[in-house]
């Protein structure tokens, strides 16, 4: 779905596909992934429960569940993810690609002081001893704009408030100034100000450090404010990836144009009914051959159901994987 | 105009927090202060703040779950604190609550139908296959397939359905007040989409009252007829959704507002 680069990207995932053992039998969680991230670039993915969007990201940081199988590739810096060993990739994660993820109550260790958790990927990863890695662990904590930082090292994390504990998170994950910084839904379980307060956060690191910032998502209006490009998923797949603008603007994919029509707005007419999705995401072992959305789109056709559809070009760098896209609803 | 469904009198609630020392008490949070609404029937009354703003205190004092420090709330023009317990249990039939999380707020081992069914079992004689064929009706009404939905428990539906079966719950006792605490902000897009418009839909056809609590601008813009903005436990904004996020007068209306994530396109 990527246009070519002369230079190589920082990130380059391609044709990524993994297969998850089940109750059912084996089930496919991503089918096909390919997308590509510039380094100090943003890039954002969006969907819904189930379509594979923080699978993704597991896939990224070699996290994947017992028994996942994978195929494809992710090229990293020019090295294949894919064939690393569980060392190599240790040696990678908290370093090179570091992670953020939703809840910061669970990503934190309760029993162990800010500090310490900060300091931990600074001794693991850079050898630091106990002093220097409690000097730089303050100096992460003022970065991250947390107020009484100093006294902060040896607060609980039960004893910061969520947007506290989040910068927390980010500090430890910009402990070894990662090339990478995946973060999943790093703002939901957060009030809007504090959210947005964090996010700025994230861009200002990220345009001082010159990291990349993989930014997963379901919330459209936080996509709209903060990446350069845009990929929306569903049912495993990237059905349409972008720069952002031009995926809210042109709406290629019959499911982007759904999620957007469902998203409540300041200022709509309340008497107007929300617009819905007929039907719902098909579960993981029911995954039709053709393409994943066929059951629910207002535009389907019999060839739609005979393979999943290739991705064709909308427009400079904005691709879309649906037959039906030059058709007018 | 017609006397109000609730009425909501000065509420106050404190709460004291843990002693820090052996030898002081803990310090008190003034959780709500002085808090005055009233809501009509068929109506709903939206409430926004943030995390700690006093949105859920307010919710448990309506719904009766527990007493204010100071203030009243009057339910049909009855003070609600003043009933006896059997009195309150039977009151407690106009007014159900429907909570953020439809994950946690049903048994993971109990059957949709009993499930469902389970506030008349305090309220009312009702024999079992009645209580059944009600069950049904009102699963029915949120859109379930109640000939097969019935005998399932949990973890066979999606969590917008588990929204649907908490409110077909919250509507077996045919209430006036629904009381909805963050209803939609667990659900993915497009779900939060189906239950917002049946939410509206159950309210055309039941004439059902909502207290509608989120901290989502948009959504409650969409459903609630007033709203109001708590912050620290304080009232410091009230009117009708449209002209309070139009033009918002207080300075923490106007942050919230701000808060909006506005396109990169637009400057």
């Amino acid at each position: 779905m990527n246009p070519g680069h002369a230079s190589l990207p920082l990130l380059d995932v391609s044709d990524l596909r993994v297969t998850l053992q089940t109750a059912n039998g084996p089930a496919e969680a991503l089918r096909g992934v390919s997308f590509a991230l510039e380094r100090g670039g943003t890039l954002g993915l969006i969907g819904e429960s189930g379509c594979g969007k923080s699978m993704t990201a597991l896939a990224l940081m070699g996290l994947l569940p017992e028994g996942a199988g994978v195929s494809g590739s992710i090229r990293f810096d020019g090295r294949e993810l894919t064939r690393l060993d569980e060392d190599s990739l240790c040696a990678l994660r908290g370093d090179r690609i570091a992670m953020v993820f939703q809840e910061p109550m669970t990503a934190l260790n309760p029993l162990h002081r800010v500090g310490h958790q900060i300091a931990e990927p600074l001794r693991l990863h850079r050898g630091l001893d106990a002093a220097a890695a409690r000097a730089e662990a303050q100096r992460l904590l003022e970065r991250v704009q947390l107020p009484k930082a100093r006294e902060r090292l040896d607060s609980y994390p039960h004893q910061l408030s969520g947007g506290q504990r989040q910068r927390v998170v980010i500090a430890i994950a910009l402990a070894c100034g990662p090339d990478l910084l995946i973060a999943d839904e790093p703002t939901t379980a957060l009030d809007t100000t504090v959210q947005r307060d964090v996010l700025d956060l994230l861009d200002e690191l990220r345009r001082d450090s010159g990291m990349a910032l993989l930014l997963i998502s379901h919330n459209l209006d936080v996509m709209a404010a903060r990446v350069e490009r845009l990929a929306v998923m569903y049912g495993g797949s990237i059905v349409e990836h972008g720069p952002t603008q031009a995926v809210f603007e042109r709406r290629a994919h019959p499911y982007t144009r759904g999620l957007f029509a469902a998203r409540p707005r300041l200022g709509t007419d309340r008497r107007v009914p929300l617009a819905t999705i007929a039907g719902r995401v098909p579960a993981l072992h029911e995954m039709p051959v053709g393409c994943v959305f066929a059951d629910r789109c207002a535009l389907v056709i019999d060839a739609c159901r005979v393979a999943l559809p290739a991705a064709e070009a909308v427009g400079p760098g904005h691709g879309v994987r649906c037959i039906r896209w030059e058709t007018p609803e | 105009m017609t006397a109000p469904l609730v009425e909501a009198i000065g509420l106050a609630r404190d709460y004291r927090l843990p002693r820090e020392t052996l030898l002081a008490p803990g310090a008190v949070v003034h959780a709500l202060d002085d808090v005055g609404f009233t809501l009509h029937a068929g109506t709903t009354l939206g409430v926004v703040g943030e995390s700690g703003s006093g949105k859920s205190t307010l919710a448990r004092l309506v719904m009766a779950l527990e007493a204010p420090t100071a203030g009243r709330v009057l339910f049909e023009g009855r003070d609600l604190n003043r009933l006896a317990p059997g009195a309150l249990r039977l009151a407690r039939r106009d007014f159900q609550m429907v909570f953020q999380d439809p994950y946690s707020s049903l048994d993971p081992r109990m059957i949709i139908a009993r499930t469902v069914a389970e506030p008349l079992e305090k309220l009312d004689h009702v024999s079992r296959s009645e209580r059944r064929e009600r069950a049904a009706a009102v699963l029915d009404a949120v859109g379930l397939n109640a000939a097969s939905d019935l005998d399932k428990v949990p973890h066979e539906f999606s969590g917008g359905q588990r929204q649907r079966i908490a409110i077909a719950r919250a509507l077996i006792t045919q209430p006036k007040l629904i009381v909805a605490d963050e209803p939609v902000s667990a659900l993915d897009v497009s779900v939060q989409a189906q239950v917002l418009n049946l939410m509206q839909d159950l309210q055309q056809r039941f004439g059902l009252a909502y207290l509608f609590i989120s901290h989502d601008l948009a959504v409650v813009e969409r459903m609630a007829d007033q709203m109001l903005v708590l912050q620290h436990g304080r009232i410091v904004e009230r009117g009708r959704p449209d002209e309070v996020l139009r033009a918002p007068a207080h300075p923490y209306t106007q942050r919230l507002l701000a808060a909006v994530p506005r396109p990169l396109w637009q400057p």
